[in-house]
């Protein structure tokens, strides 16, 4: 069973991602600010992360740096969420190290399907 | 000669009096003329008076006739037809010059005739040529008195009778007095020109002055123009932001109404609550509706901010039509409407922004839909050459309910449907065609519509072969992967 990290400070959508994940089989653990996603990285060792780019404390494109920049998390595979209906999210996330780029709200299919495109790598 | 002179009329402003009709005479022509006829006849007199006395022989006498009667109007005539009567009138004030000169020998040199005839004629040349010409007459009187020598030989009188003194003292007090007139008049005329000058000069810098208070009013008014187009702009970006935050507020909350419901859906599924999914599915339909909302306004208010972004590149028209068909099929023939698609088959390339093309298709297509029950709707993608240039056209047609003409003249106003009775029956933003028409601008091209109230309606849209990118690079990579989530709902 592939692991997922889910990095997201908004309840409602942490807890609707990880319910919806788990029932299309996979396990997930969560972290609700950058710093605690860092920690759970490290120590879960997930397969893939699925990152919000607006958080506090470390905001996602700083933890994604950290990770791609650390020995034991740069293959762990990102893909970056966002919100924002302004500015070139995309160009920001990819250039910080995501591996793929989704926005919210989330669309299950098209989401299963990158992940699963990066898992398979 | 008093009646001569006043028949030919010199006086400026007269010359259509003059004897030669020649058209271009230099002005001293006419002065000298009218000063040279009482001038001579004085001289004459003056002479004469001399030569009276010496009992002087014919040829001083007829010489001395010439000069005071004739010379005067040879002259005139002989200046006036000259092609540069400047020039000749010149060489005729040296020919008076000499003539004087040579008086002056006949008449032995007699003190006052002398005086008199080297003092008008040097004053006259230097006025009227100045010093140089002064120079040059002089010289001519003195070839004059020699020529006058080398006649009668060089007879010295120490003395004039009263006659001849009366008559130089006149003479000479006429001279200067019309010297002294002349110049007055031209001393006048100076001061006036002067004071013109003044005046002028004075008014010019009531011009500038009033040119300046002109400027600084133009300049205040730009000014206060540049303020208020700050503030404007501002004013805009402040709304612009204030929608971003504002929509990003929105989706939080509204990603949870529709994610649950999703969720809730599935669930209901997988426990065979069957009756609960038509609720489940209402609402998650009315949160993506809401979303669309949200997003519309969001693009036309990038639009007015100028912040909507084009990602302009080559397009393979073919797979693009044939992606959207894809997508929008299902939603098309869900009213039992048949679909049918005609791509000329070397339609080729199209330089524009793929998703805002996509957007705009998928929208008129659904929209096509939404109004026709059991019709037909087609898109047709053609290369067309029309009178203003080169475009690709795309005709989406359906026949379906149509429109009045009051409808198709408000069709793409924003917030605009047919009627509020048309928005309850069959949903929409009202926004979708506002916003392609706008694609459609924002690539070189335009967005119109055709209708038969009842039997049809065909909306053209056409892009250049060729589509200008003058939007800059693209920004709206974001809003590419998110509009995803509308279609197929994207409807007017």
């Amino acid at each position: 069973m592939k692991k997922i990290l889910v990095v997201e400070d908004n309840d409602m959508n942490r807890d609707m991602l990880s319910r919806r994940l788990q029932r299309k089989g996979y396990e997930t653990v969560i972290a609700v600010d950058g710093q605690e996603g860092l920690a759970m990285a490290a120590s879960e060792s997930p397969d893939l992360i699925l990152m919000d780019m607006s958080l506090p404390v470390i905001d996602g494109w700083e933890a994604t740096r950290r990770l791609k920049a650390s020995e034991s998390t740069r293959m762990i595979p990102i893909v970056a969420l966002t919100a924002h209906a302004f500015s070139d999210d995309r160009e920001k996330a990819m250039a910080a190290g995501c591996d793929d780029f989704d926005t919210k709200p989330i669309e299950m299919p098209r989401l299963l399907e990158k992940m699963e495109r990066l898992l398979q790598r | 000669m008093g009646v001569e002179a006043s028949s030919v009329a010199i006086p400026s402003g007269r010359q259509r009096f003059s004897l030669t009709g020649s058209a271009g005479k230099h002005p001293i022509v006419s002065l000298d003329y009218v000063v040279r006829i009482p001038a001579t006849f004085i001289v004459m007199l003056m002479v004469g008076s001399v030569l009276r006395e010496q009992r002087s022989g014919m040829v001083a006498w007829s010489f001395l006739i010439f000069y005071g009667l004739l010379w005067p109007h040879v002259s005139f005539l002989v200046a006036g037809n000259s092609r540069d009567s400047k020039a000749a009138e010149l060489r005729n004030l040296l020919v008076d010059s000499f003539s004087q000169g040579c008086l002056v020998s006949l008449m032995g040199f007699s003190l006052w005739p002398t005086v008199v005839c080297l003092t008008s004629v040097n004053a006259a040349n230097l006025s009227l040529g100045g010093v140089r010409f002064g120079l040059k007459g002089l010289i001519a009187s003195l070839a004059g008195i020699g020529t006058g020598v080398a006649l009668v030989g060089a007879n010295i009188r120490d003395e004039s009778s009263a006659l001849t003194t009366g008559l130089g003292i006149f003479s000479l007090i006429i001279f200067t007095t019309i010297f002294g007139l002349h110049s007055h008049l031209q001393t006048g005329r100076a001061v006036r020109a002067r004071k013109e000058l003044g005046l002028q000069k004075l008014r010019l810098e009531e011009q500038n002055m009033e040119i300046e208070a002109a400027r600084m009013f133009a300049e205040q008014a730009r000014e206060a123009a540049e303020d208020a187009s700050d503030i404007a702009i501002s004013a805009s970006l402040a709304k612009t932001t204030f929608l971003a935050n504002m929509s990003h507020e929105l989706r939080t909350p509204l990603n949870a109404i529709i994610g649950y419901s999703e969720m809730l859906e599935e669930e209901a599924e997988d426990l065979g609550h069957v009756d609960m999914i038509p609720d489940l599915q209402k609402i998650r339909t009315a949160g993506k509706h809401l979303l669309e909302l949200i997003n519309s306004v969001l693009d036309l208010s990038k639009i007015e901010a100028g912040k909507m972004g084009m990602l302009v590149e080559n397009l393979d028209i073919a797979s693009l039509v044939q992606e959207v068909a894809v997508t929008v099929g299902p939603v098309v023939e869900r009213n039992g409407n048949r679909f049918g698609i005609f791509v000329e088959p070397d339609v080729g390339f199209l330089k524009g922004d793929a998703m805002r093309l996509r957007q705009v298709l998928l929208n008129l297509l659904s929209n096509a839909a939404k109004f026709t029950n059991g019709g037909t709707v087609s898109l047709r993608v053609r290369r067309e050459t029309m009178d203003d240039g080169n475009w690709i056209t795309f005709r989406v047609n359906d026949t379906g309910i149509g429109m009045t003409p009051e409808q198709l003249a408000k069709v793409f106003e924003p917030f605009t449907q047919a009627d509020s009775a048309t928005t309850r029956k069959y949903g929409g933003t009202g926004l979708g065609l506002a916003l392609s028409r706008r694609f459609c601008g924002m690539m070189g091209g335009d967005l119109s519509v055709t209708s038969e109230l009842g039997k049809w309606t065909t909306f053209l849209v056409r892009l250049p072969s060729e589509v200008s990118n003058e939007f800059g690079e693209a920004t709206s990579i974001h809003r590419r992967v998110n509009w995803g989530d509308l279609t197929p709902g994207g409807n007017s």
